[in-house]
């Protein structure tokens, strides 16, 4: 069953996010528009993919005529992440039935597991299932209408506008949110460092490797703080 | 790229994703997991986050610009410092969306 009040807590936790979420979508529909797919191509792409930075990606792939593998694997790589956010939520939602996970699993978005992440650890007694949907719902309403709009009314909005800086935005709020003390400032800064350098590297295989590096470094710097504390209250 | 050949990406790109997701929530609870896993999980969102946020706001057609001239890394700062002091949300976004566009036309 679905609780209400901590659905609505969800839908209404992300709410603010929507004024970066709105233009990425119209930037996916207007790029699927532009490449030439099909309104029924593009939904497809947007409900049967459901990730913006790969949709973005494949797209301009597509439109340079790259070959089908490429765009898969550049696709799947910048979603990798997602095994990470599925690792960490996994124990929040441990007690609902597979269709539920399956559907929490599908529904998911960088914005809606930050977003829940945060919340279930400050708040252990909410219902995770509710409050994870109601988050992720409501921005997939959103982005699916959005990209419809953005397809439909693209040649009307000009690409200058740089909409797509709503989403590293959206990014930016959230962060702050879930910063767990110092050691959570060095992962931050460790893995945004790394990120910059390793966007250099071939196959786009910098995300994963910063974020890795960025994920030890803040745990190795949580053990070495814990120590140094335990050392000066022995002394 | 054909039509037939379009949907076969997006269905192989739809179902790897799905899995991703999927993954571990699925897979949870069926083994024993580390106890240091458990606790670095904790810096997940601030790690991914992060490695998302700031390729987005220095670089620009591939090249790294660090510039008081880059108006998505100015933006994008000013914005973190926002979120920092006052996390709003909706204020962030909005800052940093408007400083980003003053910066673009002015």
């Amino acid at each position: 069953m679905i609780n209400k009040e901590s659905l609505l807590r969800g839908v209404k936790a992300v709410t603010p996010l929507m004024l970066g979420v709105i233009p990425f979508g119209l930037i996916s529909g207007i790029s699927a528009a532009n490449t030439g797919l099909s309104i029924g191509m593009t939904m497809l792409m947007s409900i049967g993919i459901f990730a913006g930075a790969a949709q973005l990606a494949s797209l301009q792939l597509i439109s340079i005529n790259a070959n089908m593998l490429v765009i898969i694997y550049t696709a799947l790589i910048i979603n990798l992440r997602m095994m990470l956010y599925s690792l960490s939520i996994a124990p929040h939602i441990q007690k609902v039935n597979t269709k539920w996970k399956a559907l929490l699993a599908y529904s998911m978005t960088d914005q809606s597991y930050a977003m829940s992440s945060v919340h279930f650890m400050n708040n252990p007694e909410e219902d995770t299932k509710s409050f994870f949907f109601g988050a992720s719902i409501s921005i997939w309403i959103i982005w699916q209408i959005s990209t419809v709009v953005g397809y439909l009314m693209g040649s009307i909005i000009p690409p200058e506008l740089g909409l797509d800086f709503g989403i590293p935005l959206t990014f930016i709020a959230v962060l702050l949110k879930g910063v767990a003390g110092w050691p959570g400032v060095i992962a931050i800064i460790t893995s945004g460092i790394v990120a910059v350098l390793a966007s250099q590297l071939p196959m786009n295989i910098g995300l994963v490797l910063a974020a890795i590096i960025g994920i030890t470094a803040g745990a190795v710097s949580e053990r070495i703080l814990s120590k140094k504390s335990e050392v000066s209250e022995n002394e | 790229m054909n039509n037939t050949q379009l949907i076969l990406t997006i269905i192989i790109i739809g179902i790897g994703t799905f899995l991703f997701r999927f993954s571990f929530i699925f897979l949870y609870g069926r083994f024993e997991l580390p106890n240091w896993i458990r606790k670095a999980m904790r810096y997940v969102p601030p790690a991914v986050l992060s490695a998302l946020i700031f390729p987005a706001i220095v670089i620009k057609n591939e090249v790294i610009w660090i510039s008081p001239q880059n108006p998505r890394l100015i933006a994008g700062l000013i914005a973190i410092l926002i979120a920092w002091k006052t996390k709003n949300l909706l204020l962030t976004i909005a800052a940093g969306m408007g400083i980003f566009w003053l910066m673009l036309f002015i």
